[in-house]
């Protein structure tokens, strides 16, 4: 065999290899773009044909002037559903863009754990209700989704491609890791991120990119949130802490062990596990002799722990992240072991003390056939607030939206009743105690933060 | 001492699951020479096709249990002959790929079937503990190790005492010889797979109730399935059921007597550390390199 | 019960060109350089960030790659363990580049990293194939766990900015564009040395040990250490490799390092092609880039990468650089 003729043969083979990765990577445009009409029935992004997908988007841009829109004048940021008001910072009414606001929704299509539609059923739900009210500045609203995967590279590849399909907002990231490594290109990219993780480490304080906004409650206030209602409320002095072996559940275990030796409890006991643990023994064993469990985990290992604990015999009041939801609402764990079962969350739309969120609530579930958690009910939340920006801005340019997030004081949402931004760009602040079991998600407190 | 026994049964329950995912390697093992990298997914799939039957056609657990695991030898005879049989002759790197590949597949197919929302299979037994030394142990922990037991017990019966049994041996052996005494290589081959899917289905329903079906279910416990068929030495099955054990036991012992956040590394530490003293395995025989 | 055997088995695909005479391998280094300057004019014409970072990212795997042709392709060792060694290194380089700055940590990286490789080869030196492999796949998830609790040496949760970008006399290579030139040079190094090492006997011997091993030994072949050197040269380019990553992806978290890029790497190998180091490159190509394409299909981007996967392995179980030994075929029979 010739092996001079062998190597020329690779080094073509190579050549054409990266001259398909330049052609492909020079096109443009490939991912679904959808403008949501009001009268269209339910189509998602996921689904479009790339380019019927792309025609559209280019034909609302390209034709659309913004004076076809009648109903621009008439635009309030009042949804039929959500009874929303502006407050504070309306005043955009009469906004005219000259395109289309463009919201790319960031979140973890495929994988193991993803579950996509928690996202992009309020997203769609909540862009169709905007453009039947007119849209905004004059155009329907279009969203794009890309899948973000697990894995910070993953996560700013798919940033990457947002930027370069020149999105308006940017909404999505539910992994710390991904809006962390996202930090350099968001400053230069120069574009808002209403971001979906709850982990302190993204805090403009620790260093995180000024142009994020949390609409998720931050891990330690929700965490400090709970162990002060399982003091208050419950009379609890000896604690038991789980947590899942991240940054997540390391900087929920600190907040509330700090609160709990302020009011003079103690930890009696803490247990990490991993994400994927298949047992909790061990850990819940060690839970012995606690007056209650905090346990900060995902909806297997908090199904786990539960069983496991009534299996025990530890029969004690057990208080869980924002996973619990999901726990309760797919049965993870036995009934018989949810009968002293709450869930610190961000929000609880279904059992919320205000018409307009169960309202909003029973919508959604008509709609898509299932009761949202606080995840659809910020997303939906998250589209409102970029209205609101955008409309008291009075353009689309990223500074300027940035700095109307930054003065938001909104009490027309359905998932937090009032958003406010503070200086580390948190838009949440309260946290609702939800009590899960019998049937019932029901809210019995909300904390203020 | 109750803690103790709590410990040691859930230890005995994991290493039951992990001795019925390293015994579906093994099987497919001695027929074929491949690992099938696709077993962990193949029970993941067994629990949803056990979730499915429940929720879906509202059969009985039990009724629903048996279908899956009976449509599991169907699934493990289609991988066989989609993933192997094409490949047969070719580098068994190629043919392991290739189960990943299959593995994955199956992994997505089952995002897109059921949504990777987790859900709860139930168990007949429920949630229920019965008393021993102090320690509740579930009696879905003592259904998981009774079912292995027998599932043992018939194996090993279907390996010393069947003409599959011989023939298997016989392929294990020696291949080329195998061959030429008329063992029908292709067929052996697909009821291997077979097998392993069934003792995969078994593993996913018997561990989704403890666990919820999840997509990420089989995985964990494929890896704990490997290192559980190391420590056995591969070949015989007494050997890789007490691997199996010894793994799960371990396990939670040094998570509870020694430092629980390093859980996950214990059993793999374990398995390298017999890998270096012993390489054949503790139970496995002296290995002999053949070309 | 029949005696439990383990057959390494070779990959043919790799028998064949192994007995070219070193002679004949003279025009490597040529092709190395013109392909590299063929990649290099891409920029200048496709500029994208996000065309550059995908074409940095699969630079960065390809010289893992790369590095994984050493230890499997050339030398047969059946290894899932370079995602860890990849995740070492990057780790590695945050910690001492912290401090000390790009070059010491890219050099701390490719020592710890080829120190642990060392360690870990002669911990398991008498493990043969199978029980090789999964030893490996233990050691990548041991790698994992150590990288979220050891907060220490990472951070907590593993997660860690590093934000040391590459420094050459006062010049920092800070845009996706500056590093796709760095990067394009890393792999040019790294090319350059394999190319060196398949000229010396070390090539010979390996492939030696790799589809005879009784004979290799008889014929006074150092197989223990043919086997150590190749497992440790090879896990030190997936450590630098890992160095490389963390510097171009500005943030690093253990999710990157797991298993399943372990498997990514052995694709990158397999559907490349086990010939020559250009398998392992195209392979990276394809591993990379195939699931950014497929972007537009969402929710089942997943399943469909995995049906192409499956599917190029059976049609190409040779892997793609085995494509023109199947066109030779076909031109001959014409």
């Amino acid at each position: 065999m010739n092996h001079t003729r062998g190597h020329r043969r690779v080094f073509a083979a190579i050549g054409i290899g990266f001259a398909m990765i330049a052609t492909a990577c020079g096109s443009d445009g490939d991912s679904a773009s959808t403008t949501v009409a009001p009268t269209t029935v339910a189509t998602t992004a996921a689904t479009t044909a790339p380019t019927t997908a792309d025609t559209t988007a280019d034909t609302t841009a390209d034709t659309t002037a913004p004076t076809t829109a009648e109903t621009t004048g008439a635009t309030t940021a009042d949804s039929a559903t959500g009874g929303s008001t502006t407050d504070g910072t309306a005043g955009g009414s009469d906004l005219v863009l000259t395109e289309p606001v463009k919201i790319a929704l960031l979140i973890p299509q495929t994988g193991a754990s993803a579950i996509p539609e928690v996202f992009e059923d309020p997203m769609e739900m909540a862009v169709k209700q905007i453009n039947a009210d007119g849209g905004i500045g004059g155009f329907d609203v279009e969203y794009t989704t890309y899948d973000t995967g697990f894995t910070p590279e993953q996560g700013t590849a798919a940033l990457r491609q947002a930027l370069k399909d020149k999105p308006t907002v940017l909404m999505g990231y539910a992994i710390t890791s991904q809006v962390l490594a996202a930090s350099d290109l968001l400053n230069e990219a120069k574009i808002p991120l209403i971001h979906f993780s709850a982990a302190d480490e993204t805090n403009i304080s620790a260093g995180g990119s000024p142009w994020t906004f949390r609409v998720k409650l931050q891990n330690s206030t929700q965490a400090a949130a709970s162990a002060q209602f399982l003091m208050d409320e419950l009379g609890a002095k000896k604690f038991g802490i789980m947590y899942t072996n991240s940054a997540y559940g390391t900087t929920a275990r600190d907040a509330a062990q700090a609160v709990i030796e302020a009011g003079g409890g103690e930890v009696i006991a803490d247990r990490s596990y991993a994400q994927d643990a298949t047992d909790l023994t061990e850990q819940v064993l060690a839970m012995e002799g606690a007056d209650v469990v905090l346990n900060w985990g995902f909806p297997n290992t908090i199904g786990l722990q539960l069983n496991q604990m009534f299996q025990n015999g530890i029969d004690i009041p057990t208080m869980d992240s924002d996973s619990s939801i999901l726990t309760y609402e797919n049965q993870l764990a036995d009934a018989d072991a949810m009968t002293k079962f709450y869930g610190a969350v961000v929000c609880n739309p279904s059992g919320d003390s205000r018409e307009s969120a169960r309202d909003w609530a029973s919508t959604f579930e008509k709609q898509y056939g299932y009761n949202p958690d606080a995840n659809s009910a910020f997303t939906w939340d998250s589209v409102y607030l970029y209205k609101l920006a955008i409309e008291a801005a009075g353009s689309a340019d990223g500074e300027a939206i940035k700095t109307a997030l930054e003065s938001v004081s909104w009490d027309g949402g359905v998932c937090q009743t009032h958003y406010e931004t503070d200086e580390n760009h948190n838009l949440s602040h309260d946290t609702s105690i939800v009590f899960l079991g019998g049937g019932k998600r029901e809210t019995v407190a909300v904390t203020k933060g | 001492m109750s803690r103790f026994v709590a410990l040691l049964s859930a230890g005995i329950s994991t290493g039951s699951i992990y001795a019925l995912v390293a015994l579906g390697f093994v099987t497919i093992y001695k027929a074929t020479g491949v690992i099938n990298f696709a077993q962990g997914d193949l029970a993941t799939l067994g629990s949803y096709l056990a979730f499915w039957a429940v929720s879906s056609l509202e059969l009985a657990t039990g009724v629903a249990y048996a279908l899956a695991i009976g449509l599991m030898f169907l699934v493990g005879v289609g991988l066989e002959r989609i993933t192997t049989a094409p490949l047969r002759g070719r580098s068994v790197h190629v043919v392991v790929i290739a189960t990943l590949g299959a593995g994955m597949a199956i992994r997505a197919g089952l995002g897109i079937w059921q949504s990777s929302r987790p859900k709860r299979l139930p168990s007949p037994l429920g949630i229920r503990t019965v008393g021993l030394f102090g320690a509740r142990i579930p009696y879905q922990s003592i259904l998981i190790v009774a079912v292995t037991a027998m599932v043992v017990v018939a194996l090993i019966l279907l390996f010393e005492r069947t003409q599959f049994g011989r023939q298997l041996r016989a392929l294990a052996t020696d291949t080329e010889a195998a061959r030429l005494q008329g063992v029908m290589v292709g067929r052996m081959s697909m009821l291997s797979f077979g097998i392993a899917g069934a003792l995969a289905g078994l593993a996913g329903v018997l561990f989704a109730p403890v666990v919820s079906v999840n997509l990420n279910l089989g995985f964990v416990a494929m890896l704990n399935g490997f290192a559980a068929a190391i420590l056995g030495g591969f070949g015989r099955i007494g050997g890789v059921v007490v691997g199996a054990l010894m793994i799960g036991v371990f396990e939670q012992m040094a998570a509870g007597y020694i430092a629980p956040q390093l859980r996950e590394v214990y059993p793999f530490a374990l398995m390298i550390l017999v890998i270096a003293v012993r390489p054949q395995g503790l139970f496995g025989s002296e290995i002999r390199a053949r070309h | 019960m029949p005696a439990t055997e383990i057959v390494p088995t070779t990959p043919e695909s790799a028998r064949s060109g192994s007995a070219v005479p070193p002679a004949h391998r003279r025009h490597q280094l040529r092709t190395v350089v013109l392909v590299v300057a063929a990649l290099g004019l891409i920029p200048l014409r496709y500029g994208g960030d996000y065309d550059l970072s995908i074409a940095n990212l699969t630079i960065s795997y390809a010289i893992a790659a790369i590095g994984f042709y050493l230890v499997f392709g050339l030398s047969g060792q059946f290894a899932f363990s370079h995602a860890a060694f990849f995740g070492i290194g990057a780790y590695t380089f945050a910690w001492a580049a912290h401090s000390r700055g790009f070059w010491i940590g890219l050099v701390a990286a490719v020592i710890a990293t080829a120190l642990v490789a060392l360690a870990f080869a002669w911990l398991v030196r008498r493990a043969s194939h199978f029980y090789f492999a999964i030893a490996t796949l233990g050691l990548s998830e041991i790698a994992l766990i150590i990288f979220r609790e050891w907060t220490s040496f990472t951070a907590i949760g593993g997660e860690v900015a590093v934000p040391n970008d590459p420094t050459v006399d006062g010049f920092r290579f800070d845009s996706e564009f500056r590093m796709f030139w760095f990067l394009l040079g890393a792999l040019v190094v790294t090319m350059v040395i394999v190319v060196l090492i398949e000229r010396s006997p070390l090539r010979r011997e390996s492939i030696a040990m790799r589809d005879h091993p009784e004979v290799a030994a008889s014929l006074g072949v150092p197989i223990q250490r043919v086997r150590f050197v190749m497992f440790t040269l090879g896990s030190a380019i997936a450590g630098f490799a890992g160095a490389l990553f963390a510097s171009d992806q500005g943030f690093i978290s253990p999710t990157s390092f797991g298993v399943g890029l372990g498997i990514n790497i052995f694709l990158m190998v397999i559907l490349g092609g086990l010939t020559n180091m250009w398998g392992a490159v195209i392979g990276a190509t394809f591993v990379v880039l195939l699931p950014e394409r497929l972007r537009s299909f969402a929710e089942y981007r997943e399943l469909i990468f995995a049906l192409l996967l499956v599917a190029t392995i059976l049609a190409l179980p040779e892997g793609i650089t085995g494509l023109r030994q199947a066109w030779r075929r076909i031109t001959r029979r014409a």
